[in-house]
């Protein structure tokens, strides 16, 4: 029987959710790929090679909704906000491909794999520094790594308590976060209200300022 | 066992955590560092699992105590944070090992353990309610605008402690400071905040 390597690499996004990664073995993920592990080692030579390829599923997807999301119609805020929301959505959808990614790589997984975390983290970081150019606030080196940081916390407590499908309701709330260190309390409010508006699908969510 | 044996048998135990991982955390290695028999340990201890959790648990209230004994000093509320804020990041810069355990190591193990990291990061909470009050703008914030700030402060340490930076914690304080207020208090009243720390730190 053929063995579906992108099976393989659910089962094993699958068994992190469940029993963590410290726990998940390649005869647990063979298994659950309805595969012996012999057929395991004909995609991966280890499990941390297939745990790799998980993670790559799930940055690939997130960077790929990211791009989508830019334009030249919209101003940069509100590619970013609409970019939050896509990923908020992608998480939802693909909950253990996200808790791998959020919480598996950040505190469980070897190396080259937590490494991956860091990557993901650098990149939505310097996402948010480039916008910061609009705000003129004075504010610290570390405030995008803050914020980002303080929206992480929300998005895995979210997945860990089982409620990763309700994700894109926090909008609002990473919209805030991001926001409030280089545009202020106000701005970070209506961007807030904005994102709510989109989430509601209403029309009559005021525009966002260009950078 | 003794209080003392107890105290270095679960130091010892998280330390094993943190040096070999899960899989190979000794408990004979962790007895005899505390000079612990094996009969005491069953006495206390249904396994390896039982004692580290205990560990952990132990752990996770010296660090909200260590933080919230600033904290709840009298002052304004952003003077009280600073407080909490500057002994958290002394006792992480002090105990580097005990900070992989906490933030990386313990957590790691599987989604129960995981668990405990995200309760003890509810923890402080309460202590940034009071923000909500001082801010001005109460239910406009956001929600979760407590953990927001709990968790601003969470990536900078992690970041730190995972990069075998937690020395330099404690001369961070200024900008974590910020990253702490800002949702409540804005850019501006938040970089006087940190800017006073700095002329003290």
């Amino acid at each position: 029987m053929a063995i579906d390597r992108e099976a393989l690499i659910e089962a094993m996004a699958r068994s992190c959710i469940d029993r963590g990664y410290a726990e998940t073995t390649v005869e647990i993920v063979a298994s659950t790929a309805g595969c012996s592990p012999s057929d395991f080692h004909r995609h991966f030579e280890s499990l941390e090679e297939c745990a790799l390829a998980a993670v790559d599923t799930i940055l690939a997807e997130g960077m790929g909704c990211v791009a989508s999301t830019y334009g030249a119609d919209h101003s940069e805020w509100e590619s970013a906000l609409r970019a939050l929301k896509a990923m908020l959505e992608l998480f939802a959808s693909r909950l253990a491909f996200a808790s791998l990614a959020f919480i598996d790589t950040r505190q469980a997984m070897p190396n080259r794999a937590h490494e991956r975390y860091r990557w993901g983290f650098a990149i939505l970081t310097a996402m948010l520094d480039r916008l910061r150019e609009g705000g003129g606030n004075p504010v610290p080196p570390n405030a995008a790594r803050a914020a980002i940081g303080g929206g992480e916390a929300l998005v895995r407590r979210e997945l860990a308590a089982g409620r990763g499908d309700r994700l894109p309701r926090i909008l609002p709330d990473l919209v805030y976060s991001a926001v409030v260190p280089f545009l202020g309390r106000r701005e970070a409010l209506r961007l807030a209200r904005e994102a709510r508006a989109l989430l509601e699908g209403r029309p009559d969510g005021e525009s966002a300022p260009s950078s | 066992m003794n209080a003392q044996q107890r105290e270095m048998l679960l130091r010892a135990m998280l330390e094993e955590l943190v040096e070999t991982g899960y899989g190979d955390a000794s408990v004979e290695r962790a007895r005899e560092a505390a000079g612990v028999s094996a009969a005491e340990f069953e006495a206390e201890f249904a396994g390896k699992d039982d004692c580290l959790f205990a560990a952990y648990d132990c752990l996770t209230e010296r660090v909200v105590a260590t933080a919230s004994g600033d904290c709840d000093r009298t002052g304004p509320w952003p003077a009280r944070v600073r407080s909490g804020l500057e002994a958290l990041l002394q006792a992480v810069a002090a105990y580097p090992a005990l900070a992989t355990a906490l933030t990386r190591s313990f957590p790691g193990i599987r989604p129960a353990a995981y668990q405990r990291y995200v309760d003890l990061l509810s923890r402080f909470e309460p202590f940034m309610r009071e923000g909500r009050e001082y801010s001005g703008l109460e239910e406009e914030l956001p929600g979760e605008v407590e953990l927001l700030a709990v968790g601003a402060a969470e990536a900078i340490i992690f970041g730190e402690v995972d990069a075998g930076r937690a020395s330099r914690l404690p001369q961070m304080l200024p900008e974590i400071l910020f990253s702490v207020l800002v949702p409540f208090m804005g850019p501006d009243r938040a970089a006087d905040e940190m800017r006073s720390a700095a002329l003290s730190t």
